[in-house]
């Protein structure tokens, strides 16, 4: 390289984060001494637009061509200091993140003198690897205006609903014979009490009327390959087809957990899950029951999943409201370990419920929520503990409702490799950030919305349809995305061809093609995420990531181990 | 391709301008307090990951401040509304900052100098700002603001500190508030929420005794921003607690106060409860709950994980009434233990009291400006709670986050999101 | 049965939060006795158990609970219904003083009482604004020995009525409260009926108590009258008035009945202030405030005596005397010092302003 090297080390004291641990006017004077530094700045928060300034002045003033901000973690910021960079007019790649708040101050709260130490370690090695960082370039990758939403329930049809109307043509593939999902069958849907088919036919209308809406019933997805704005799906089934889409949503729903072997569920007759309720409500199949009780949390909550499946209580009280207009003379208990009645809406549908006569009991939060359900003279009785009154209550029931949570569909797996996406421990798609980004995958390109993610009812599942809708656009709209170019190097000199590196790449982005009479490994950039696998696992050398590479990163353990 | 404006600039208003920015439609997003960033700016750490809330919102903030598609209009007020979906005109009133935004750099002198402190509503009253100030740290913009309900100069023609030590210049006592109209194709309501002042609630001591809390001031207590740096102090004299009790429901849930659950707070909770732990590996926390509302993903299990790592002992009561010992100010608790049948007392060093969001004040005021109906609760009502959840009463203006009903962040980012579609689909 | 007592009562609403049982005087000393637990057997439908049980008699009515309830949950209601029921069932609960108080009001049903008591003060049998003393002239002989003054009372009243200028009517005679409160609706209404009768003879437009349980009889439990009802507090309270050195410290005991009941507490307070008493607030005062340990004449045992004490205690920390509005409440207190000196005085309101004004 023939320019010299000048580079500025900004040091953050991220308010007290890092200023209440690390010494920081200690280690910037420390930053002077290192070579090449030729600017160094404290600032209260690099990244207030008074800190951005600062750099942006920096680079300008002092003719800085490499940057290094020492403060909380690239997760977060590398994308707002780069754009810093890159505003000044220098090459974004030529910016190097020093971690010394998460991986410092943060652990090391008690040991100020060796925080102050280990910052100026950081430091040092973020500055050796800046002197050998090279420019890149982001490649631009065109966007196929069309999107693939995986399941047909209500999720899957309010996402495509809202694509369609923002110009977008939108596939769904459905499994089943019809669309409509777990709405099919549902009786009715809270809070409004209105009947779950007369909101699927409207539905349906809307979308039989959208022309952009294009439907595989009895088809599954058999293949997805590519990357965002360049999906090639393959479809079997019923309806086969090869389509090319630019994103993808996941809305493939879930499922009520089958309580089997749970309080003779397949023994007594009269013990049903509230799925089933449903549908004994939908084919006006009513019994004459005096005494109905429903239990809550029956595999959920520890039991069998270990998770709140959030939609039950709202569930059972619909249907212990709709079974006590039926039967005004009926005696209901909800048995519940906790009611979920968050909110405005469902505080208020829970109080109406007390006013109609349903009745509450709650238990503590212990497995499983009753202690018996057993048939005493032919009769049901339901046992467990009452916590107020510390003792063991028994209640007869003519029918016993199990309420079950809704569990993940075997296909989740499936889809889950094949899209290249993780599952959470729940078994539910895993989202790209919890708070702030809640219906993206990490992987570019591909959403979520409803049940898949978590158990949600019918209006959160809209939320979140549309939601992903809004997400979804966001690349189709622009018409291209900027892919980041930490891809590999590969040494096809040193290359076996021995395919160690195509197995383990998580993004497909890896493959061997023919060269010479030989096979070798290629990269393709668009799929490529730059997680550096590839090259880590090439037993051979033949791989250098590019921003990665083997020099800069030995550069910066030889400062380390110094 | 038209324009829409965004009211509020919390983390939903900030979704939602970015989701549309990002796709190239141009968003005005107005914002009443000298800096965007809402509630979540203020908050430590959010729940279920305890990430630091401003850290991760803080990008988003300066990513939506220096978008080219986004203009952030902030210490400004929506005051009039005409048209239809599709061609409204909006009148805003960007309220005089008395501060030359292009001259000032935010570097805190005038802040230094300034002689006049007035409470801090951006630390929950529990220490003083000045009167030209930044609401935080992080503010964005980083622009002074001369708050002229205090200010000398301004109020009394006295003082003028802050025009002698800008350097840049900045200071400009004679700007006035002027108004501004916008043609927009769609508008977004995202106007956050208040919390409500458990005053009136004497069994539970707030206002009387010091080491009584409520939430919100508990996030700018052992937040490192915050007035206390972080640490957690109790009168009279400034010890760490050992135990802290938090008391769930403190007007919510409660026919006469706020007849609603306000979802987010037993949560909250649990993630106060342990980052105490976490700041203090000895401290237990009592968290008084009557439902613990854990439902979203992976709440549950955190509660779990509350109980099983973090020394916290969940005790299904409301408490009747909290005493204080008047010589070391600690609290005793009154509660009913069910597991004996009896009342029994609790004694911590500080009680938290978990009290419900509610509508932003101004809510009513936007509503009618807007034209949109609020609910029985005074939320922003949507059209159709099931069929049309981001809608408003009013073609053309959408919802999101608290100001619909109390909801997480999550949620909120959910639903902005989604208001963004809705807004797109007629602005795209 | 029960059913239709949660009905009205909104006892559905309870959300099993247990803030009322925490806060209630007798759970606090007594955990066996818990609104809660009462509430939530009905609730499930443990009928039996709820109307059989004696705990039903422990409840002082005092009306925390309902303060505090988030929910709505009307308890005294609920707990006046149950007690009806209850005694339907022969459940009767053990009246104090071996159950005098329950033939004085069958005894009142019987014969007016026209008596000529009080000395020193005007009245006109003729006005249409009657003073209702209820059962003073009873309670005065027999609470003498403790040092009860009802006639004081009775006297007081009306002095400060005289001294604005109204020559009341004065009517002795039980409102029912107490019938009321334990379970016997059909005495009560007997009372009820009574006393309404005689009021629409007198062509009463206006009536005044110094007795907040009478008060809160007639307003809340009679159906509405045509009449104005007001305590001798909110009468007195637009008045000018001056007072003179008070000399000692003062503190003020919200009876239930006054306070929570009928949401009175600024009224007396004012008033003491404009004769020159400054109230020295106890730790639990205004809603707040701790019942003084019986109610209706019904379960007074050590309970009761250990809610009393407490009380004087509180009292004594801020002041020598202690002034209630409430006769019953003088009463209980004043039983409680006989036999225990707590250096404190338990005097009426009446009694204190009408000293007091100058």
């Amino acid at each position: 390289m023939a320019e010299k090297l000048r580079i500025g080390v900004f040091v953050c004291d991220c308010g007290t984060n890092i200023a209440g641990f690390v010494n920081v006017p200690e280690v910037c004077e420390y930053a002077k001494t290192l070579p090449d530094v030729v600017y160094v700045k404290e600032n209260m928060y690099t990244c207030s637009n008074a800190g951005i300034q600062e750099i942006m002045d920096a680079i300008k003033e002092y003719k800085l061509n490499r940057v290094v901000v020492a403060s909380c973690t690239p997760r977060t910021h590398e994308p707002l200091f780069r754009k810093a960079c890159e505003d000044a007019g220098l090459n974004k790649f030529l910016f190097e993140f020093v971690n010394i708040r998460d991986q410092c101050s943060w652990v090391h709260q008690k040991e100020k003198e060796d925080a102050t130490e280990k910052a100026k370690d950081l430091v040092r090695m973020g500055v050796a690897k800046a002197r050998l960082l090279e420019p890149l370039e982001e490649i631009k990758i065109p966007v196929e205006r069309k999107a693939l939403v995986i399941g047909g329930g209500v999720a899957g049809i309010t996402s495509a609903l809202s694509l369609a109307k923002q110009g977008f043509e939108v596939y769904i593939v459905e499994k089943e014979n019809k669309l409509g999902g777990l709405l099919n069958h549902v009786h009715s849907l809270y809070p409004s009490n209105i009947d779950a088919n007369e909101f699927l036919n409207e539905l349906l209308e809307k979308v039989k009327k959208e022309k952009k809406i294009h439907v595989f019933l009895e088809s599954e997805v058999e293949s997805v390959e590519g990357y965002i704005g360049n999906f090639n799906v393959k479809i079997k089934g019923k309806k086969k087809g090869e389509i090319k889409v630019g994103t993808i949503i996941v809305a493939i729903g879930a499922k009520p957990y089958e309580p089997m072997y749970m309080y003779n569920y397949d023994e007594y007759e009269n013990v049903i899950t509230q799925f089933e309720l449903e549908n004994l409500l939908k084919e006006n199949k009513i019994g004459k029951w005096k005494k109905i009780v429903f239990i809550q949390c029956v595999g959920g909550r520890g039991e069998r999943v270990r998770y709140c499946s959030r939609i039950c209580c709202m569930n059972s009280i619909k249907n212990a409201r709709l079974l006590k207009k039926l039967l005004p003379e009926s005696q209901i208990y909800i048995i519940h370990k906790g009611l979920q009645t968050y909110g405005t809406v469902y505080e208020d549908y829970c109080r109406k419920a007390r006013e109609e006569g349903i009745r509450f009991v709650r238990v503590r939060d212990a497995v499983p929520t009753v202690s018996s359900l057993e048939k005493k003279d032919g009769k049901l009785v339901v046992g467990f503990y009452h916590p107020g009154l510390r003792r063991k209550i028994e209640l007869d029931a003519d029918l016993v409702v199990l309420s079950t949570p809704l569990i993940q569909r075997e296909d989740a797996k499936k889809i889950s490799q094949m899209l290249k996406v993780p599952l959470g421990q729940d078994g539910f798609f895993f989202e790209a950030h919890v708070k702030l980004r809640p219906v993206d995958f990490a992987t570019d390109g591909i959403y979520m919305a409803g049940s898949c993610r978590a158990p949600a009812d019918i209006n959160e599942c809209i939320v979140q349809a549309v939601a992903a809708a809004s997400r979804a656009a966001i690349p189709m709209a622009k018409g291209y995305v900027k892919a980041e170019p930490y891809t590999p190097v590969i040494d096809e000199e040193k290359c076996m061809g021995c395919g160690v590196c195509v197995e383990v790449c998580p993004y497909g982005a890896m493959r061997l093609v023919e060269k010479d009479g030989r096979k070798v490994a290629e990269n393709v950039p668009a799929a490529c995420k730059g997680c550096g696998a590839c090259g880590s696992s090439c037993i051979h050398k033949a791989i250098n990531m590019r921003h990665f590479k083997d020099e800069q990163i030995m550069a910066q353990i030889e400062e380390a181990i110094e | 391709m038209k324009d829409v404006l965004i009211i509020g600039g919390g983390v939903a208003g900030i979704q939602a301008a970015l989701d549309l920015a990002d796709r190239g439609i141009h968003v005005y997003l107005v914002e009443k307090e000298p800096s965007i960033g809402g509630r979540m700016a203020l908050l430590d750490k959010t729940m279920s990951t305890n990430d630091c809330s401003i850290c991760i919102l803080a990008p988003k903030m300066n990513e939506c401040f220096s978008h080219p598609n986004v203009d952030v209009l902030e210490y400004s007020e929506v005051i009039g509304l005409e048209g239809r979906a599709g061609d409204f005109k909006v009148k805003v009133k960007r309220k005089a900052k008395y501060v030359d935004a292009t001259k000032c750099t935010g570097c805190g002198d005038c802040m230094e100098k300034c002689p006049t402190e007035v409470p801090n509503e951006y630390n929950s009253y529990l220490d003083k700002r000045k009167a030209i100030f930044l609401p935080f740290p992080q503010a964005v913009p980083r622009k002074a603001t001369i708050d002229d309900r205090y200010c000398l100069k301004l109020t009394k023609n006295r003082c003028g500190l802050c025009e002698k030590i800008c350097k840049a210049g900045a200071i400009d006592y004679n700007q006035k508030d002027q108004i501004i109209e916008l043609n927009v194709a769609a508008i977004i309501v995202a106007v956050g929420l208040s919390l409500y002042e458990p005053r009136d609630l004497y069994e539970y001591g707030y206002g009387k005794y010091d080491n009584v809390h409520t939430w919100m001031e508990y996030e700018r207590l052992i937040n490192a921003a915050g007035p206390t740096h972080g640490h957690l102090k109790c009168s009279p004299d400034g010890r760490r607690p050992k135990k802290i009790a938090f008391i769930q429901c403190v007007g919510s849930r409660d026919v006469k106060r706020c007849p609603w659950c306000s979802s987010v707070c037993c949560m909250v909770s649990i993630k106060s409860a342990m980052l105490a732990n976490e700041h203090y590996n000895d401290l237990e926390s009592y968290i008084f709950y009557s439902d613990l509302r854990v439902f979203s993903k992976r709440f549950y299990e955190y509660s779990k994980r509350g109980e099983r790592d973090y020394k916290i002992t969940y005790i299904h009561a409301r408490p009747g009434e909290i005493k204080e010992d008047k010589r070391t100010k600690n609290l005793i608790i009154y509660y009913e233990d069910e597991k004996e049948g009896k009342v029994k007392e609790l004694e911590v060093e500080m009680v938290i009291l978990a009290t419900p969001i509610m509508p932003a004040k101004d809510t009513k005021k936007i509503a009618n400006v807007l034209g949109i109906e609020t609910d029985e609760h005074g939320f922003i009502k949507t059209v159709d709670f099931l069929k049309y959840p981001v809608e408003t009463t009013k073609p053309g203006i959408f919802v999101a986050g608290c100001c619909e009903r109390p909801k997480d962040i999550t949620e909120s980012v959910i639903q902005a999101s989604a208001a963004a579609a809705k807004a797109a689909e007629l602005a795209g | 049965m029960l059913e239709g007592i949660i009905e009205k009562s909104k006892a559905y609403y309870c959300v099993e939060c247990r803030k009322c049982s925490s806060i209630c005087p007798i759970t606090r000393i007594y955990g066996k006795f818990s609104p809660a637990s009462i509430v939530e057997r009905s609730l499930i439908g443990i009928e039996e158990e709820v109307l059989n049980s004696m705990d039903i008699w422990k409840c002082l009515g005092c009306g925390l609970c309902e303060e505090v309830c988030p929910s709505g949950v009307e308890f005294l209601h609920f707990m006046r219904e149950v007690r009806n029921g209850a005694r339907k069932q022969g459940n009767e609960g053990i009246p104090t003083h071996e159950g005098v108080f329950e033939s004085i009001p069958k005894l009142m049903l019987e014969k007016n009482i026209d008596m000529d008591w009080l000395d020193n003060v005007e009245t006109d049998e003729k006005s249409d604004i009657i003073y209702f003393a209820g059962c003073l002239p009873f309670f005065d002989i027999m609470f003498k020995e403790i040092g009860f003054d009802g006639k004081c009372i009775a006297e007081s009243t009306v002095k400060l009525l005289n001294k604005y200028g109204v020559k009341p009517s004065i009517i002795y005679g039980c409102c029912g409260h107490d019938a009321l409160w334990n379970g016997n609706v059909e005495l009560f209404n007997e009372l009820m009926n009574k006393n309404m009768q005689m009021l629409k003879e007198r062509k009463a437009k206006k009536i005044i108590f110094s007795c907040p349980e009478c008060y809160r009889t007639f307003k809340m439990d009679y159906p509405s009258m045509d009449v104005e009802l007001m305590h001798i507090s909110e009468f007195l309270a637009d008045k000018d008035m001056k007072g003179g050195e008070a000399g000692k410290e003062y503190t003020f005991h919200d009876s239930c009945r006054l306070g929570r009941h009928l949401g009175i507490y600024e009224e007396p307070r004012n008033v003491l202030k404009k004769v020159g008493i400054k109230v020295k607030e106890m730790e639990h005062n205004k809603e707040l405030a701790v019942c003084c340990g019986t109610s209706a004449w019904m379960s007074c045992d050590w309970k009761s005596e250990e809610i009393r004490k407490e009380r004087l205690k509180e009292a004594k920390k801020v002041a020598d005397v202690m002034i209630t509005s409430c006769p019953k409440c003088q009463i209980h207190f004043k039983c409680t010092l006989s036999h225990e000196n707590y250096g404190i005085e338990v005097k009426d309101f009446v009694e204190v302003v009408a000293e007091m004004i100058k």
